[in-house]
């Protein structure tokens, strides 16, 4: 096919249920080669679920995908020696050592040389030496994030992978997947927070209650979405300011009105001029919101 | 460390420092299927070491105290003899209390009709119930399956953890009664007791088969280990109850026990026979435990 070089990962109708509960339905995705891809939704949203019929731990009920190019079949071998997955909810065996589980992994893997993971792990600031039942829970997702990077895969699937580091590591990770980008992979990240992703992501796919909603580049969410003006009035604000182009909702604190807009905020400045407006507060568009408008819009 | 050096290298420059990173070699395929099966092998048995020793240390304990205590049997025979002929023949049967006080009959009444089938039926169903039930419950098997490794493979492997950990702590009971038979003048050939060892383990290794199975179909380790439980207690009531009622004998043949006590190897030697009845059905078991998780879908935590 032709578009497997700039395809890495497509899902066309894949759908799962458990019993007569949808986990995901009719999801139709097209990551492309070398992107970062967000897929993003509140908890309970199919994310997972979607994850782990990619990676052929569970079947689908229906649809199909491609990953790598090559379809996706339950159970063989098949791409998942190029796949670099960070499992959402991450169980390590607790009894080994950082050292140990990683070696244990590449030595199933192969061709992971233990200086690779040594020297993943030194980034992260982990300590191989201690067991993992005796790590904190950041520590343990980062030897998650070293087991899903250290064999240099075509393609990362990370579940929620920044829960738990702290801001530090946070920044570590990012600089992680940039590298892996630039060497060619592709990553698949979701998480349940916008923020996560909006600095590593060059599109969304946003789902909730088990269907798509949305995809759309971060720059595009960013447009749509609203941002907040606090306008500071003499006296008690005027009545009409909702009326001015672009202004969703108005709230009125005493002197104050919180007001929400999307788009430009001209219309609504030269009204609140000419009423006299003593002061103004403006807040950078706020992406969490955008993603909240999404998922209520959909599950209204 | 070098966490704050690598911010300032983001994107395309790289920390000069990190070798690894600078040549990104395509992933590299996969080790064959037997490396794989032998590696996911030894890390169970690593991670079940603690409990085979313990076993192990049981059966060397309670074949001890047997072989201890034997010398006073034996110069009380006659008495004790006499005793068990009150017995009724069903139970003399059973416990095979025909030959108490010879040597070989006394290990076989004292250990190998119960203490140790038990033993090892419990062995084989905790190896059973941790392999790919416990993988699952406790979360893990979504990295192990996440690895380029066959489903069977992960299975396979298991499944020789499981039976080196029986052969080691059955061996711990044989070789310690082999060392210590000739200290009380207990007279047991070597080969009987490899023979009656063989059996037991194969008896034990089939209930583990068995929990392999239901662990495979439920993901659970309560059904592994309860459904294989239960299924013992029935043969071993159906092997000790049924020369005890007409009705129930001709099903003796049905129960494991009977295939793999029934010939009494500690006096006569391997059946092979026997052997190969509870191996095929032990490989049926293991073989429909595959296809099974080959289809499962892995519960998710």
């Amino acid at each position: 096919m032709d578009d497997d070089r700039t395809t890495a990962l497509r899902t066309r109708g894949l759908t799962k249920f458990y019993g007569d509960q949808r986990g995901i339905e009719d999801l139709d995705l097209q990551v492309r080669t070398e992107e970062v891809y967000g897929f993003l939704g509140p908890n309970g949203a199919g994310k997972t679920t979607t994850i782990r019929m990619l990676l052929g731990l569970i079947r689908s009920t229906r649809g199909d995908a491609s990953i790598l190019g090559e379809p996706l079949r339950f159970g063989p071998v098949g791409v998942r020696a190029d796949i670099g997955y960070l499992p959402g909810d991450l169980a390590l065996y607790e009894r080994m050592t950082g050292e140990q589980l990683l070696a244990y992994v590449a030595r199933l893997r192969g061709g992971v040389p233990p200086s690779r993971y040594r020297s993943l792990s030194e980034r992260l600031a982990l300590d191989l030496s201690r067991r993992v039942g005796d790590l904190s829970r950041g520590n343990r997702q980062k030897v998650g994030v070293v087991q899903a990077f250290m064999h240099w895969p075509r393609l990362l699937v990370l579940d929620e992978p920044t829960s738990g580091l702290d801001p530090l590591v946070q920044k570590e990770f990012q600089s992680l997947v940039r590298e892996a980008v630039d060497f060619g992979a592709t990553v698949f990240l979701s998480s349940h927070v916008l923020t996560e992703v909006e600095q590593l992501a060059d599109r969304v796919a946003i789902v909730n209650d088990g269907r798509l909603v949305v995809v759309d580049t971060v720059d595009g969410l960013r447009e749509r979405a609203t941002k907040r003006v606090e306008l500071d009035f003499p006296g008690t604000p005027p009545a009409d300011l909702g009326s001015a182009a672009g202004v969703r909702s108005v709230e009125v604190r005493g002197v104050t009105a919180v007001c929400t807009v999307a788009g430009p905020v001209g219309s609504l400045l030269a009204l609140a001029v000419a009423h006299d407006v003593v002061d103004v507060h403006t807040h950078d568009p706020d992406l969490e919101d955008a993603f909240l408008g999404y998922v209520a819009g959909a599950s209204r | 460390m070098n966490i704050v050096q690598t911010h300032e290298h983001l994107g395309a420059h790289r920390a000069p420092e990190d070798d690894a990173a600078q040549t990104a070699p395509s992933p590299a395929s996969p080790p064959s299927g037997p490396a794989q099966v032998a590696t996911i092998a030894s890390h169970t048995l690593r991670e079940r070491w603690r409990s085979l020793l313990v076993w192990s240390l049981g059966l060397v304990g309670i074949s001890a105290i047997e072989l201890a205590v034997y010398p006073s049997i034996q110069a009380t025979g006659q008495g004790w003899q006499a005793m068990l002929e009150q017995w009724p023949d069903a139970l003399k049967e059973a416990f095979r209390l025909d030959a108490y006080t010879s040597g070989a009959g006394f290990l076989n009444t004292e250990l190998f009709s119960m203490m140790f089938p038990i033993m090892l039926i419990a062995v084989a169903l905790g190896a059973a119930a941790a392999a790919t039930a416990g993988e699952e419950e406790r979360g893990t098997a979504d990295l192990l399956l996440s690895l380029p490794v066959v489903r069977g493979h992960v299975l396979t492997g298991k499944a020789i953890a499981m039976v080196l950990g029986v052969v080691v702590v059955m061996a711990a009971g044989a070789v310690t009664i082999v060392v210590g038979a000739p200290l009380v003048d207990l007279d047991v050939g070597v080969v009987e007791v490899v023979a009656a060892s063989v059996m037991t383990a194969l008896l034990g290794l089939l209930f583990g088969c068995v929990g392999l199975l239901l662990g495979a179909l439920t993901g659970k380790r309560a059904a592994a280990l309860g459904g294989g439980i239960g299924l013992a207690i029935a043969a071993f009531l159906l092997q000790v109850l049924a020369p005890m009622a007409d009705w129930l004998e001709p099903w003796q043949k049905v129960s494991p026990f009977s295939w793999a006590l029934s010939a009494d190897p500690l006096l006569n030697g391997v059946d092979w026979g026997d052997v190969g009845l509870l191996v095929a059905v032990c490989a049926l078991l293991l073989a429909a435990a595959a296809l099974v998780y080959h289809r499962r879908d892995i519960a998710g935590r």
